[in-house]
Parts: C-alpha cells; sequence; structure tokens
C-alpha cells in the first residue's frame, strides 16, 4: 500500500493569458503519505490542488490521482478524492445534517444518513447533527467541511489552507483529526499551507513551490536530516527560498 | 433522480428558511387587501353619487359598476405580477445561484460527480414550485376579498380564465427568475447580480414600449396595454423591437383573459412573443447553468 503513488504529476503548466501560475510541476506522493505543498501566497499552491482535484484543466501535463488522469478520467479521480477548500462557509440557513446530507445525495450516495452520523461520530461532532452552521466557529466549520470530504471514503483528501483563519485550540484539534485520518483511515492527505509548524508536526513529505516552480521536494525526514545544523523549518524554507532565484 | 429530489428539497428548504417567499407573500397580501380596499371605496362612493343623480332625474345612464365583469376586479393584480412578482422572481432567481457562490459550496460541487442536469431541474422545479405557491396564496386572497369586500362571485367560467391568468403570471415569473438566476451565475458580486437583471427588467417594461408607443409613461402602470404606434421606416423598427415588449404582451394576454378592457384585441404576436420568451428563459437556463460548471472546468 505504501509504495504505491497515490498522486503523480508530470510537467504540469497552468497558464492564466500571459502569467504562468504553475511550470512543470512534476511530484509524486506515495499512498498513506501526509504532503505539505508550501510556498508563500501566490505561488501556485492553490492552482496545484485545483488541477488535482479536476477543478481547473492544466495548460499541458499529466496529473495522474489513484492511477486516473485528472483531464481524461475527471469522474473517477473526483470518486476518488475529498476535497475541503479554503474558507468553507456552508448553507447558513441549513443545518449539519441538512448540509452532509444535500452534498451525499449529490455525490450519488443514497440514504446517507447512516454514514453521516457515522462520519460525525468519527470527528466526535454528532451532537451538532442538528444545529445550524451560520452558529458555527470557523473551526467547527472546518470539521463540518472534513466531514463532508470523506463522507464517500475517499482515498486521498486535499486540503487548502485548512489551518487558516483558526485559533490555537482549532488547529490542534484540526491537526489531531488529519492524523486520525492517515492513521485510523490510512487516507492520503494532500495539504497547503503557508503554516511551517503545522508541516513540522503534520507532514512525511514537504514540496516548496515558488512563483509556480517547484524548488525543493523530499521527505520531512531527509529534510531534518539535511539541514541538522538548522534550527527549524521556518529557517530551512528560508535557506531554500533565497536560494533559488525565480 | 436522487439528485433531482435532493436538488429541490434543497431549495425548497433554503428559501423558506430565508423567508423570502414569505415576504413576497405579505407583500402580496396587503396589496391585494388596499387595492380592494380602495376598489371597494370607490364602487360604494361612485354609487352613491350615481344612486343621488338618478333620484335628481338627472341621468338615466346606467350604472358605471352595473356590468362590469366580475374578473374585472382582478386588474390591480396583471401590475402586481409586473412591477412585485417580477422583481421578486429575480431576487428568488438570483438568491438560488448566489447561495451556491456565498456558501463557497460551489467547489464543492464541483468536485464531485454531480449530474448537474437532474441538479439544475430539481433547482428550478423548486423555484417553479414556490412561486406557484405564491401564485395560488395571491389568486386565493384575490378571491376571498372580491368575495368579503366587494361580494363578488365567480362562475366556473370566470374561474378557469383566473387559473389560465395565474398560469400565464407562474410562466412570466418563472421565465424572469431564470434570468435572475443566470445572473447570480455569472455576476462578479451580489449587487450586479440583482443590478443586471433589474436593469434588463426596466427596460422591458419601460424604456422599449415608451419608444414604440409613445405612451405617457405612466400608462405603464396601468394593466392595459399599450399599443405599438408608427408607419414606414418606424414602422419596421416597431415590427423590429416589439417582440421585447414582454411585459405589455404579458398585459394584453391578461387584459383578454381578464376582459379588462375589451377595445384592445389579444395579437398573435403577443402569444407567440409570450411563449418564446419563457420557453428560452427555462431552456436556455438549464443548458447555460450547466455549461457554466464546464466553462470553469475549463478555466
Amino acid at each position: 500500500m505504501r509504495d504505491e503513488l497515490a498522486i503523480s504529476t508530470q510537467q504540469i503548466t497552468k497558464n492564466y493569458g500571459e502569467k504562468r501560475a504553475l511550470v512543470d510541476l512534476t511530484l509524486t506522493v506515495r499512498a498513506g503519505e501526509i504532503f505539505g505543498l508550501l510556498g508563500h501566497n501566490g505561488a501556485g499552491k492553490t492552482t496545484a490542488v485545483s488541477i488535482l482535484t479536476t477543478l481547473i484543466k492544466p495548460t499541458s501535463g499529466v496529473a495522474l490521482i489513484n492511477g486516473y488522469d485528472a483531464t481524461l478520467q475527471p469522474k473517477e479521480v473526483r470518486a476518488s478524492i475529498g476535497y475541503l477548500p479554503e474558507s468553507v462557509q456552508f448553507y447558513e440557513y441549513l443545518t449539519v445534517f441538512e448540509n452532509l446530507d444535500y452534498l451525499a445525495r449529490l455525490s450519488g450516495l443514497k440514504n446517507p444518513r447512516e454514514r453521516i452520523l457515522e462520519v460525525l461520530a468519527l470527528l466526535d461532532f454528532e451532537e451538532h447533527l442538528n444545529e445550524r452552521v451560520s452558529t458555527f466557529s470557523k473551526g467547527m466549520k472546518q470539521r463540518v467541511g472534513i466531514a463532508q470530504a470523506i463522507l464517500h471514503s475517499p482515498k486521498v483528501l486535499f486540503l487548502d489552507e485548512p489551518t487558516s483563519g483558526l485559533d490555537p485550540e482549532g488547529v490542534i484539534q484540526l491537526r489531531e483529526l488529519i492524523r486520525m485520518l492517515n492513521r485510523d483511515l490510512g487516507m492520503t492527505i494532500f495539504m497547503n499551507t503557508h503554516l511551517l509548524s503545522e508541516v513540522t508536526k503534520l507532514c512525511s513529505h514537504i514540496g516548496i513551490l515558488k512563483n509556480g516552480n517547484l524548488i525543493y521536494d523530499s521527505s520531512m525526514k531527509m529534510t531534518l536530516e539535511s539541514f541538522e545544523n538548522t534550527d527549524s523549518l521556518e529557517d530551512i524554507y528560508f535557506k531554500i527560498d533565497s536560494a533559488t532565484n525565480l | 433522480m436522487n439528485t433531482l429530489r435532493a436538488s429541490f428539497r434543497h431549495e425548497i428548504i433554503s428559501n423558506a428558511r430565508s423567508r423570502s417567499p414569505q415576504l413576497i407573500v405579505v407583500v402580496f397580501l396587503l396589496l391585494t387587501s388596499l387595492s380592494s380596499l380602495i376598489g371597494w371605496l370607490t364602487v360604494r362612493n361612485v354609487t352613491k353619487i350615481y344612486s343621488d343623480i338618478v333620484k335628481l332625474g338627472l341621468t338615466k345612464a346606467p350604472n358605471p359598476f352595473q356590468n362590469v365583469p366580475p374578473l374585472y376586479y382582478m386588474r390591480n393584480s396583471v401590475i402586481y405580477i409586473v412591477l412585485v412578482g417580477s422583481l421578486m422572481a429575480i431576487v428568488l432567481g438570483a438568491q438560488a445561484s448566489l447561495r451556491d457562490r456565498k456558501s463557497s459550496a460551489d467547489s464543492l460541487i464541483r468536485t464531485r460527480n454531480v449530474k448537474f442536469l437532474q441538479r439544475n431541474l430539481g433547482q428550478l422545479g423548486a423555484i417553479g414550485a414556490i412561486l406557484a405557491g405564491l401564485e395560488i396564496a395571491i389568486l386565493v386572497s384575490s378571491l376571498g376579498t372580491m368575495w368579503l369586500i366587494e361580494g363578488v362571485f365567480l362562475d366556473t367560467y370566470s374561474l378557469l380564465r383566473l387559473l389560465m391568468f395565474g398560469l400565464i403570471s407562474w410562466l412570466l415569473m418563472l421565465g424572469v427568475a431564470c434570468v435572475g438566476l443566470v445572473a447570480g451565475l455569472f455576476a462578479k458580486s451580489e449587487e450586479s447580480a440583482l443590478l443586471y437583471p433589474i436593469i434588463g427588467w426596466a427596460v422591458i417594461t419601460f424604456t422599449i414600449p415608451q419608444i414604440i408607443t409613445s405612451a405617457h409613461p405612466i400608462a405603464f402602470l396601468n394593466p392595459t396595454p399599450a399599443i405599438p404606434v408608427g408607419t414606414g421606416l418606424v414602422q419596421s423598427t416597431v415590427d423590429l423591437i416589439s417582440p421585447l415588449m414582454l411585459m405589455e404582451h404579458f398585459k394584453s394576454i391578461s387584459n383578454s383573459l381578464l376582459s379588462i378592457d375589451s377595445n384592445i384585441p389579444l395579437t398573435k404576436e403577443s402569444v407567440l412573443s409570450f411563449s418564446f420568451f419563457v420557453l428560452i428563459a427555462v431552456a436556455g437556463t438549464l443548458v447555460v447553468s450547466i455549461q457554466a460548471f464546464g466553462r470553469k472546468l475549463n478555466d
């Protein structure tokens, strides 16, 4: 299982008119890994996730997710992934159950009630089943976001800046949740973030994007070993970043 | 069918919780009640003055309200549909697509294998059901006030014509709601999603009829349709753009159904233009809303 490739991209490029958002992105993520894609704002992280989740098509290159081509087999890809976008709000007038029930039925799940209850129990959130989402904090909404993303038992979970805007307690809870999904359910996690502390604590593999180019790609263990005289991932990040002129 | 049902149910619950349809019903009920009250006061005063004049032997003419067809009392509903119903339909339609964007659920939906035809049919079906509910509430309240305040009862034939009026009002509002829905899909902000269709509505309701009928602007607030006028080159322009006088065509059909003014005949052009608008609006919305998701996928 661990040797299987969950994500594999070959020279993905995405242009928006004259602007090159992503340049020849080639990376692999093995099944069962937690991969952290780092980079400044505007580095191309969200573009990369959008291509991998079939939201947009690349200008060129190939992206395989669970062995399926994101451009040619988007249906197969969508069936095998879960996605939590940055700052998801949900339908404010609806309860947690109504939101999840709607999204589950749109995904083709028939009679999803049992599965919703199962997922909410897994996330320790079942007591909020009938509460309206509009009353929730950002952290609670992220939990509902995770719930909707894993309803159809995906193999790979994409998280776009999952800890953005969360208070410290919310960050810790979400981190535990991501760890649990990876450890207990064997999900491969691909997360975009610019919070280096989160990456150190969670990820087994990191990549760094700068101006659309992947300037670093290695396991966390190798990274920490290679930069053993460096105090933190922040220092490592800035060393790599400043050493690359793009 | 699962997707269609889920989408239908979702739209109904979201609308019910946002209380927009309830607000529209209240506005309509207030308008119909007020209109009936004014009508009743008018009839009472005119009849009193008429009786006094008859007693004085000053006239032998019949009471002007004596031979008025019962559906005549529904005439103000025509203008309420044009002015209030259409605007509310724009809001309902725009809200349906803006809701997905505001909740950021559109990206959640687009990363799922959603049957968009079923989803969008469910959404449109729910909007249609809400508008039908509104229409029924309007008709029932109108019948109630006609009976309570004006003492008018409808025979079966009149009732059928009233139901036909309800049907074309529903079709008009559904078509306009579709325009709102499409605007909500493409507009950059909530404000522009409402502004663009409202500007379009104002142009269709006031500007185009003003150009080709030369009627006084206030005339467009009347339930009776304005008639296009012109000769020669002007006539060609009239022929070209008169199909766009959607609200006047609606008034023309309503005029015929409610027997408001028998001097204004129902034209084939009105029926065709109105039917074409509804057909294009509904079918176009389905196609465009499905394409909208495809377009984003090809960004």
